[in-house]
């Protein structure tokens, strides 16, 4: 039946009549077939049945006379009839007499009979049939024959069906397809009829009528129904012209009332300053613009849940709610008012309000002003000109403005407070006149510069003081302040009383004029204590010295010239005479040194003690030229001082060196430079007779030794003018050592 | 040559008696003139007040000159011989007790030959003093005199 679904009308007849015809002479042949094949299969046992009758009455005779030859010539006589396979003959006691096959191979007839009759077995039919002779059964005859005729039979009956079968479909077909165009093709002439309505949209198309059957009807009537829709179409076309026109004229007004309305909702939304609009009787927001939701930080949806009084410190609500009675003007502006944000802040806002419809109720269209921040610097600056006023009064110096000429053009409060000039003594320039006479010329000539340069104005000058009835030190500065085309508009300037800093001044140049007068005393005095004490020195060089060499000379004198008569003790003392006064002469010296060395002023330049020290070992070497002393001076070493005070040290230390190793054999001296907590330190080392570690700070002073003069000769003088040396170069001088082991003297040098 | 004198300006008599002492024991036989001043020196060389009408061409040979002197002390002294032609070239030994290196110096710039430091050595004085013979009596070719 699937068929028929899918298929066009002509081919769902011409399969309608095909199967129905083809059906019709399936089941006539199928019925006759069947026939033909009982028929044919009786036809077949009675044939057998006949042929068995003949056979077995052929051999009856031989059975009863147990003749087996003759019965085996009478079934050889099935030979003729191919379909026979096998037959057999039983006796009337049953056992098998003869058989005959028609093939050797195939299987042997049974042992014994079976009942009579025939059937049908594996393409074989069966037949046992009793030999009768003389009404009385002799034996049984067995014929199987093959059922190969039946099969030919079958497959001549079976082609012949087909070949009928073949030639009726044909012949039905042509006269199917014959004959259902003649309802078919109305049919599908109506079909294409509306398929061409359908997609041109054509209404004025009609059918064609074939027949004057229910097709031809049904033409009419399609026919029929096309002119009413053609009819309704034209009357619906006229109607949607009319439709589009009225649907385009409002969709442009739709525009250009969504534009606006686009327009002056993003003006609200975008609006700088919040704005909303609340309900005039429930006092309920309706809407809010985005300024006011960043503003007072509530949400949109908040806003929309509240009312207008709870953005208000309650103590306001009662003014608020007179205020938007009805009876005000359309459009008025209030406040200051406060208005609370979401965080509890409060704003102090100044609002616009115009009354307006809103959703066809009546509303307020609200804009609030956040002045908080310019209410906070009006009165930040009340605080500062208050402050500045106090100050301007306060101060001990005078402020005034005065006009671009540099006239008072206003009463000047600090200046008359401070001079005591009423306005119309000091207005104009009639201030001048509280400077003193003798500084005013020059000052009213530093301002009229000051004022044509328009620039900087500094002066100073003395100046009335009522209070004090008195001339007082001032000093006054002032600036132009410039309008915008560089004009000046007016002059600032102060008046600083500087009296008593001047007069402190004075004082400390008076003072310091003192000191230094003082200083000066003090150092002509030094000068001349030094003169004296140079003085001094230079008579004890002198004069000292004469009475010792009067001493020793005429002590020899008398040694040389009186020799035979002084005793040789006599002698002796006359020479310890001498000896004392040498050394009496060598303390002088000694002192003297000591004190030019304090007096002495320094040169400062770069010395170079390696070359200093190596003259001063070679000059000790030849005072002595049998001692054995190594000298070890290391090279380039260098230094910053007076040369010749520098060499005072290095004689001394050298001298030392080479005087407290006189007493051994061999002997070395060294002179370096070490380094010592950063700095150099110079040394000169011996490995002479050294010193007890417990003195050493006796090393130093004057006329301090730690050798008897008959050990080592010496005036005691010579370390301490080396440290004086030293100290005076900034340095430091130390020594170390040990009982027969050497000294080592370390100075250094700023 | 040997006759001619030698001055010696010293102030001390002591040291006035060791110095000839000295002289002598270096066997210095010339004449010794001994003035106690520095204006007595000048007044000596140049024939003035006391010595007024001396000889002028009998000039020293040698002036031994202290320092610190009365009255005119020895540098002045010998600026103003060095300052005169005819005592210009006067030979001019200090012989002072004074180490100060100003005096030295100065001694040097007005024109001393030599200067020699009085030690309280006794015999290194004598030592001293035989330098300066051997230098200035023996070895030294002095200046023609002025006038000859």
């Amino acid at each position: 039946m699937t068929l028929l679904r899918g298929n066009s009308i002509s081919g769902k007849l011409k399969t309608v009549i095909m199967s129905t015809s083809l059906l019709s002479i399936l089941l006539a042949t199928a019925g006759f077939v069947v026939y033909e094949y009982a028929t044919f299969r009786q036809l077949l046992v009675n044939d057998l049945a006949t042929k068995a009758e003949i056979i077995g009455q052929n051999c009856a005779a031989a059975i009863v006379f147990a003749n087996a030859e003759d019965a085996q010539q009478t079934l050889a006589a099935l030979r003729s009839q191919p379909h026979i396979e096998l037959a057999a003959v039983y006796n009337k006691q049953g056992a098998l007499f003869v058989t005959y096959a028609r093939v050797q191979s195939g299987p042997p007839a049974a042992a014994k009979p079976e009942p009579d009759g025939y059937r049908f077995e594996q393409n074989r039919l069966r037949l046992f049939q009793p030999i009768i002779v003389n009404n009385a059964r002799v034996g049984t005859l067995y014929v199987e024959s093959n059922l190969e005729a039946l099969k030919d039979r079958i497959v001549s009956y079976g082609s012949i069906a087909l070949l009928v079968v073949v030639t009726c479909s044909l012949v039905a077909f042509l006269f199917a397809s014959r004959l259902q165009k003649r309802i078919s093709h109305p049919i599908l002439a109506l079909a294409e009829t509306s398929r061409v309505v359908s997609e041109r949209q054509d209404y004025s198309v009609r059918a064609l009528k074939i027949s004057n059957d229910e097709l031809g009807a049904l033409a009419d009537a399609f026919n029929g129904m096309l002119s009413q829709i053609q009819q309704r179409e034209a009357t619906l076309q006229q109607a949607n012209a009319a439709m589009a026109r009225e649907i385009a004229e409002r969709n442009k007004a739709e525009k250009i009332l969504g534009a606006s309305e686009e327009r002056f909702r993003r003006l609200f939304d975008s609006h700088p300053l919040p704005m909303w609009v609340y309900d005039a009787q429930t006092l309920h927001f309706l809407v809010v613009n985005e300024s006011a939701i960043k503003e007072y930080g509530y949400s949109r949806e908040e806003f929309l849940d509240m009312r207008i009084t709870e953005i208000r410190p309650p103590d306001e609500i009662p003014d608020l709610l007179a205020s938007t009675q009805s009876g005000r003007p359309p459009l008025q502006s209030s406040g200051p008012w406060r208005h609370r944000r979401k965080d509890g802040e409060l704003v102090e806002v100044e609002i616009v309000s115009h009354s307006t419809e809103f959703e066809g109720r009546p509303a307020f269209l609200v804009v609030a002003i956040n002045i908080t921040e310019r209410r906070k610097a009006e009165r930040e600056l009340k605080v500062s000109e208050e402050r500045y006023r106090s100050l301007v009064s306060a101060m001990t110096s005078i402020v005034w403005t005065a006009d671009q000429e540099g006239k008072f053009v206003l009463p000047q409060r600090s200046w008359e407070k401070y001079t005591g000039q009423r306005w119309e003594e000091h207005s104009g320039l009639g201030c001048m006149n509280a400077i003193h006479p003798d500084d005013r010329d020059r000052v009213r000539k530093i301002w009229e510069e000051a004022s044509a340069a328009k620039k900087l104005y500094e002066s100073e000058g003395r100046i009335w003081h009522a209070q004090s009835q008195s001339y007082r030190h001032f000093t006054a500065r002032a600036v132009p302040l410039f309008r915008a085309d560089k004009s000046v508009r007016e002059w600032i300037g102060t008046v600083t009383d500087v009296h008593d800093r001047r007069k402190a001044e004075e004082e400390i140049r008076k003072l310091n004029l003192e000191l230094e007068e003082r200083i000066q005393q003090r150092t002509a005095q030094l000068e001349a204590t030094n003169k004296e004490l140079e003085a001094f020195s230079y008579s004890v060089s002198h004069d000292l010295r004469s009475p010792l060499r009067s001493i020793d000379g005429f002590s020899q004198a008398l040694l040389e010239d009186e020799a035979d008569k002084v005793s040789e003790q006599g002698k002796d003392y006359l020479q310890r005479v001498r000896a004392a006064a040498q050394r009496m002469a060598e303390l002088i010296d000694d002192l003297i040194n000591l004190s030019r060395v304090t007096r002495a002023e320094m040169r400062l330049e770069k010395v170079n003690l390696s070359a200093m020290a190596l003259s001063i070992a070679r000059e000790l070497k030849e005072t002595q030229p049998d001692r054995k002393v190594e000298f070890r001076i290391a090279d380039g070493i260098a230094a910053s001082g007076d040369a010749r005070l520098l060499r005072v040290v290095l004689d001394n230390l050298l001298g030392n060196a080479w005087k407290y190793t006189g007493k051994h054999p061999k002997a070395r001296i060294e002179f370096g430079i070490t380094g010592e907590n950063g700095t150099s330190a110079y040394f000169v080392r011996d490995d002479g007779a050294g010193f007890d570690m417990a003195y050493s700070d006796k090393l130093f002073g004057a006329f301090q030794r730690l050798h008897a003069t008959t050990d080592y000769a010496g005036t005691g003088i010579g370390l301490a003018t080396v440290q004086r040396i030293i100290r005076r170069h900034g340095g430091r001088i130390w020594a170390e050592g040990k009982v027969d082991e050497g000294a080592t003297f370390y100075f250094t040098l700023s | 040559m040997a006759n001619r004198i030698i001055m010696l300006v010293e102030d001390n008599e002591d040291d006035e008696a060791l110095t000839v002492r000295a002289l002598k024991k270096n066997n210095i036989s010339n004449a010794i003139v001994v003035v106690r001043d520095g204006a007595q020196a000048l007044e000596y060389l140049f024939a003035t007040g006391t010595y007024a009408g001396r000889d002028m061409n009998e000039m020293p040979q040698l002036i031994l000159l202290d320092l610190k002197l009365p009255k005119v002390d020895g540098l002045e002294v010998l600026r103003r011989l060095r300052a005169d032609e005819r005592t210009r070239l006067l030979p001019v030994v200090i012989l002072t007790s004074s180490k100060e290196e100003r005096d030295l110096i100065e001694g040097y710039r007005l024109g001393a030959n030599s200067y020699i430091r009085k030690p309280v050595d006794f015999v290194q004085f004598t030592d001293a003093v035989n330098q300066l013979k051997l230098y200035w009596l023996v070895l030294n070719q002095p200046a023609p005199r002025n006038g000859n």
